[in-house]
């Protein structure tokens, strides 16, 4: 999107990582996961999926999703949460990743971090690409039921997972479409190109800044804040807080 | 014998037992769900976010199968999923073309666990408005005769607030209010500039901000600001019948619990003309039995209650219970909901805050106040608030991944404010709970047919809720990034109310002045289906101050022998 804040981006995440330009697990240590507890995926999956959630959320100066055991989690979240009908949708946007290195070329899981990176965001932009064209068309795509949130005075700034927030999603007809593709992604929700992917890569991000490791190590979390603060100064070491809900 | 009986506890009957109770009744609680304790196995507070079953998200097969109507509700997630109904189990049924979504939990203690614990008082104004314009039954009281009944539950349950000395929205008596942040207070100040008339408020929610002495007695202490108050709240920091009301019942030796106690039916004396009894049927035997007592409390819940007082239909009462007035089930209200207009706020304070307040802003109405409705009577609030956009829409907001998506989630979002509208919907007495002719839950009690729909007026607030909302983020600085211009389906507020309404005229009301059914004297009905009509604030503060009001005179009427 921006080369030129990729670019410093990947220089800090040099300095701070230390080892490669792109940050990311060899093959052996994401082999390695596959290894032991029984899972949904077969092995050759698993290590697809390690990779991708790798390739999401890197180490850089702080543990990545594969630190934080997200493939495993995603795995969990297969086998215990998703409807069969999900389950065969995540799995075949997984499958789409394995060949994303085109015909002939290795497996994803088998590709240089780098390489990994470069191929994934290509997919990941195409993927997520917006759909306009569906917008009038709204009420017959795939949506969740309403959600509610009677909202009791407080903003759901952050929609729950696997649920459209209903209140905040643009209108076909509305002002909403009017509009060019907006910065959250509540305005996009399923109307992605590929919206399965979409799914996939969330269960993955929000599995990883709900982690123990992204909740000490990336974000700031307090489970008992103990009070209300209504204003505090923001300095250069000030981040977003971290957490399920209302944040 | 029991003194009275209480069918129900949730925010009702808890606050109609304690006040039994404490007036020396011995009194009996049923309550159809199971035992739960406060800060028992049932609350999940103590979880981390990387402890949330499922990430938080219930399985969706069981979701389709067990929580099809529950699991619209934003509350009903993984960590929560033990305080609402399965659909699957307790059926009710709609006309196919007007959906209503009757959002429940059956456990001691009812929705006052995962209530949202805003508290407003209706008005002099609200009092007045049935007699004003015309719809529904006249309150046979007006704001002066609960007043003092409001002060009562506010002192008790603890309702954080500020002072404003609006007509429209009474004062109260509050611990202090949880501040605006500095965004909700630049909108605000935006708002009150450019819209005189209009206040932004924060939100009155019944969460000690600063517990005092008689909240500590009970085991409450101060909110933590953990925002996982739907959760159960093993601090006691909001108000719920666990924490608080039973609580205090239970303190005066007087209270007994029953509790998988599904109630069939209320038994009237045709010779007295009183009730005398209660019928139930233990939800796990199916075992039938009957519980005596001079007086009767119906706090079962608006549809609930109506369910019951119908199914209590006899020789002597054939339209059901203290229904002379065929006015049980009728006046089925909610609030008109989720329309809601949001925005980003580009010119924010550079600042932050630190908590997660369990509570947002407030505008109270205005409409039909101060300013005109346009082609609408009545009117509405919002509940919102201007919060930074979370980590969540930074990192997926937008295509990306690897470091840069850590690097961009690492950043403060922009702020995003938000106002979703609250309208007051008329009594309409074709808005109606009534018995199935033919099916029966597995405990062999006729479900509830409910046919309900919003109305003309409502309607014609639509527009004006939304555009109003543009207007006030747009006069702001803010851009309107989104809107919900679609009604919810009714039931979504979770504000049921007004079918056995209160009034003057027996003929045309089920309850008089003291919540007694004018055609049963020993009964009472102190839940939302005693609202004649709905205002447009969160009504459960009335629903306590009623029941408060309610146990006093029926103890006061006990002791000189009225009823």
């Amino acid at each position: 999107m921006m080369p030129i804040d990729r670019r410093g981006l990947l220089q800090r995440a040099f300095v701070l990582a230390g080892a490669t330009v792109t940050p990311g697990f060899s093959i052996d240590v994401l082999a390695a996961e596959v290894a032991g507890a029984s899972r949904q995926l077969d092995a050759r999956r698993f290590a697809l999926l390690s990779a991708l959630a790798d390739t999401i959320v890197p180490r850089t100066d702080s543990p990545g999703a594969v630190d934080a055991g997200v493939p495993a989690l995603v795995d969990g979240l297969l086998r215990n949460w998703a409807s069969p009908s999900r389950r065969a949708e995540l799995i075949a946007a997984l499958d789409r990743i394995e060949g994303l290195a085109g015909p002939g070329g290795a497996s994803f899981a088998r590709l240089a971090p780098q390489v990994r990176h470069d191929l994934l965001t290509t997919h990941d932009a195409a993927a997520l690409t917006p759909r306009p064209t569906e917008m009038p068309a709204a009420a017959s795509l795939k949506r969740a039921p309403t959600v509610v949130d009677p909202n009791y005075g407080r903003p759901k700034q952050d929609p729950a997972e696997g649920k459209a927030p209903a209140s905040l999603v643009g209108e076909a007809g509305g002002t909403a479409r009017s509009k060019p593709p907006a910065v959250p992604s509540f305005m996009r929700g399923p109307v992605v190109a590929d919206a399965d992917y979409a799914k996939l890569k969330e269960l993955i991000v929000v599995l990883y800044y709900y982690s123990e490791p992204a909740l000490t190590k990336e974000l700031p979390y307090e489970h008992v804040p103990g009070a209300w603060q209504p204003s505090i100064p923001i300095t250069a070491e000030t981040r977003p807080w971290g957490g399920a809900g209302n944040v | 014998m029991f003194d009275a009986i209480v069918i129900g506890s949730g925010m009702s009957g808890g606050i109609a037992a304690k006040e039994l109770c404490e007036r020396g009744l011995k009194t009996l609680v049923l309550e159809r769900g199971r035992m739960l304790e406060h800060g028992g196995e049932s609350y999940t507070d103590w979880m981390q976010p990387w402890e949330l079953p499922n990430g938080g998200m219930i399985p969706e097969e069981e979701l389709a199968r067990d929580y099809p109507i529950q699991g619209q509700c934003y509350a009903c997630t993984s960590a929560t999923k033990q305080y609402w109904v399965k659909d699957s189990e307790h059926p009710y049924t709609t006309p196919e073309d007007k959906p209503f979504s009757w959002i429940r939990g059956y456990h001691l203690g009812g929705r006052s666990i995962m209530w949202g614990r805003q508290s407003y008082r209706l008005s002099e104004m609200d009092f007045a408005a049935n007699a004003t314009d015309g719809h529904g039954s006249d309150w046979p009281i007006r704001y002066a005769d609960i007043a003092p009944w409001y002060d009562h539950i506010e002192k008790f349950i603890g309702v954080a607030g500020s002072k404003e000395g609006l007509p429209q929205l009474p004062d109260g008596e509050f611990l202090p209010a949880f501040g605006l942040n500095d965004a909700e207070l630049m909108f605000k100040a935006a708002v009150e500039k450019n819209f005189p008339g209009r206040k932004v408020i924060s939100g009155r929610v019944a969460n000690l901000s600063q517990a005092q002495p008689h909240h500590e007695e009970l085991g409450r202490t101060t909110c933590q600001v953990r925002s996982l108050c739907e959760r159960g709240c093993s601090y006691g920091a909001y108000h719920s019948s666990l924490s608080s009301s039973l609580p205090a019942a239970e303190r005066t030796g007087n209270l007994t619990i029953v509790t998988d106690a599904i109630v069939h039916s209320i038994i009237h004396d045709p010779r007295t003309g009183k009730v005398t009894g209660v019928r139930v049927i233990d939800a796990n035997t199916k075992e039938g039995r009957t519980y005596e007592g001079k007086v009767i409390f119906g706090c079962a819940s608006a549809i609930a209650t109506a369910q019951i007082l119908l199914n209590s239909k006899s020789e002597a009462q054939p339209n059901g219970l203290a229904n002379s007035s065929d006015m049980v089930g009728r006046n089925l209200m909610d609030h008109v909901y989720a329309l809601s207009v949001a925005g980003l706020m580009p010119n924010g304070p550079n600042t932050y805050y630190r908590g997660r307040r369990p509570t947002g802003l407030y505008i109270p109405r205005y409409r039909n106040v101060t300013e005109p409705g346009d082609g609408f009577i009545r009117g509405y609030g919002y509940q919102g608030g201007v919060s930074r956009m979370g980590w969540r829409n930074a990192a997926l907001g937008r295509p990306g991944v690897g470091a840069e998506l850590k690097e961009r989630t690492r950043k403060l979002g922009p702020w995003f404010a938000y106002v979703g509208g609250f309208g007051e919907m008329l009594p309409n007495p074709n808005n109606r709970v009534t018995l199935h002719p033919s099916r029966t839950d597995k405990w062999g009690v006729p479900i509830v047919h409910i046919d309900c729909a919003i109305g003309e007026n409502e309607h014609n607030m639509v527009g004006q809720i939304i555009a109003d909302g543009k207007a006030m983020i747009e006069a702001a600085g803010g851009q309107v990034i989104s809107t919900g211009s679609t009604p919810g389906t009714p039931g979504l507020g979770i504000h049921e109310m007004g079918t056995a309404c209160m009034g003057k005229d027996p003929r045309k009301s089920v309850l008089n002045a003291y919540n007694q059914a004018h055609d049963v004297p020993n009964l009472f009905v102190t839940d939302g289906s005693a609202m004649a009509s709905s205002g447009c604030q969160n009504p459960s503060l009335t629903y306590m101050a009623l029941s408060a009001r309610a146990a006093h005179h029926a103890a006061e009427f006990l002791k000189a022998g009225k009823v």
